[in-house]
């Protein structure tokens, strides 16, 4: 295939994917900038893998080089900050749910909050988080239940907050 | 709360006050072909393969950054290749694009979990001129040789400097076992050593000749040849570049796997891709 055939496909994939992979870096860092710096990171590298992809395992491609690439940036920080988590709030800023639900997300472990993302916000059967992550099913689902036990508490002390 | 109800308010997270997208698909264009170097030099495996067995290193030009090719961690494989497809294996006719698509996927995966795990501090870059990122199976197309073969390749640096590494896997007639293990015991220029290998396979490891001064490049070319596959892997002390007109110079001591690394590589099962 010549290069300006597979281009063009790269770019229709670009246009439909670009959105929902930032919405995933999102939910993992917390930070749109960020977000967009590890959906720029996939795309570079879908890039120079592009034509030996098969078609079937692009999505899993991008998604995993997001979720590794967040994993690897949490990794690298020194310090482990629930207030760094939370982004200074921008105009127009988060309504109270979702101010509660991004801390209920910084405080799950980053693996943890990977599963929960690919399970709930993805979609993604069980089997394929845990290809996804390198874990086992069976670490898959403890791991979801636990958060999602955590986010509950965390979303409904919110939701009680507004009430008041 | 249900976990629906946890679906519900991640998806509103997501999408409540979203901005609008920074990326365009331009920018990213520019990215990957930034990323990419390409300037193509046509089938650069195949004539590293004669090059380096007649003892004069491979050369490539950069393409792009003055400031280099960008050495970055191995990339994960994100789903295993599965079973090999049917299709015609014989060294005159081109793989099936479904056999390629297998095994270009089994050498990325493979390589890709394998070399880190020998080199664990190493990064890696692409070789520029190479049709695809380091250690990424690609093929060329076209009638054999190109057509029935995987190549990858990659610039490794670690601390000791930077090396390249070649591994391509193709398919071959049987009868090509003996011919090259002929030319290997009738080579005056480098040094090839023929081995048995597991299974009955030939295994021909060539090295610079004896007395090779210390700082020279140096390469290592393993091929193994085993039903109708040849695994070729071929490791060097270079950056596969030209200095000031002259060929590549050494940039580590030694190449980036040893000798025995090499061999053990090539006769990987994984790698063993055509019966």
């Amino acid at each position: 295939m010549v290069r300006a055939d597979w281009e063009a496909q790269f770019v229709e994939y670009f246009a439909a994917r670009a959105q929902p992979l930032r919405r995933l870096a999102y939910s993992l860092c917390g930070d749109w900038h960020t977000a967009e710096d590890l959906v720029q990171l996939a795309f570079v590298r879908l890039y120079r893998r592009w034509p030996s992809i098969r078609g079937e395992t692009v999505d899993a491609y991008a998604r995993q080089v997001v979720v590794n690439a967040f994993l690897s940036h949490r990794r690298a920080r020194r310090r482990e900050s629930l207030m760094a988590d939370l982004p200074e709030r921008a105009v127009g800023s988060d309504p109270a749910d979702g101010l509660a639900v991004r801390r209920a997300l910084a405080e799950l472990a980053p693996r943890q909050r990977a599963a929960v993302v690919l399970r709930y916000l993805e979609d993604l059967p069980v089997a394929e988080v845990a290809a996804l992550l390198g874990i086992s099913e069976g670490t898959v689902k403890s791991q979801t239940s636990r958060a999602i036990q955590s986010m509950r508490g965390a979303l409904q002390g919110a939701a009680l907050a507004n009430e008041e | 709360m249900q976990e629906a109800d946890v679906q519900e308010a991640l998806k509103a997270y997501v999408t409540d006050g979203e901005p609008a997208m920074g990326l365009t698909a331009d920018g990213v264009l520019k990215a990957g072909r930034r990323s990419r170097r390409a300037r193509r030099l046509a089938g650069v495996a195949g004539a590293g393969l004669a090059a380096v067995l007649a003892g004069v290193a491979a050369v490539g030009v950069w393409g792009g950054s003055p400031d280099g090719p960008e050495y970055m961690a191995a990339d994960p494989c994100p789903v295993p290749p599965g079973a090999r497809p049917a299709g015609v294996i014989a060294g005159d006719q081109p793989l099936s694009p479904n056999l390629v698509a297998w095994a270009t996927t089994s050498v990325t995966c493979y390589l890709n979990a394998e070399v880190p795990r020998l080199l664990p501090t190493a990064t890696y870059a692409q070789v520029p001129g190479a049709q695809a990122g380091p250690l990424m199976g690609f093929n060329l197309g076209g009638q054999p040789p190109w057509g029935n073969r995987v190549d990858a390749l990659a610039l490794i640096r670690d601390a000791k400097g930077v090396g390249d590494l070649t591994v391509n896997v193709g398919v071959v007639d049987e009868s090509v076992a003996a011919q090259a293990e002929a030319e290997c015991r009738g080579d005056t220029v480098a040094k090839c050593t023929v081995m048995s290998g597991p299974k009955g396979s030939t295994v021909l490891l060539g090295t610079e000749p004896d007395g090779t001064p210390a700082g020279e490049p140096k390469n290592w070319v393993v091929r193994v040849y085993r039903g109708h596959s040849e695994i070729y892997v071929q490791v060097s002390n270079t950056d596969r570049q030209e200095k000031d007109g002259a060929a590549p110079v050494a940039t580590r001591p030694e190449p980036v796997l040893s000798a025995d690394q090499a061999v053990q590589l090539a006769l990987s099962p994984e790698l063993y891709l055509f019966p």
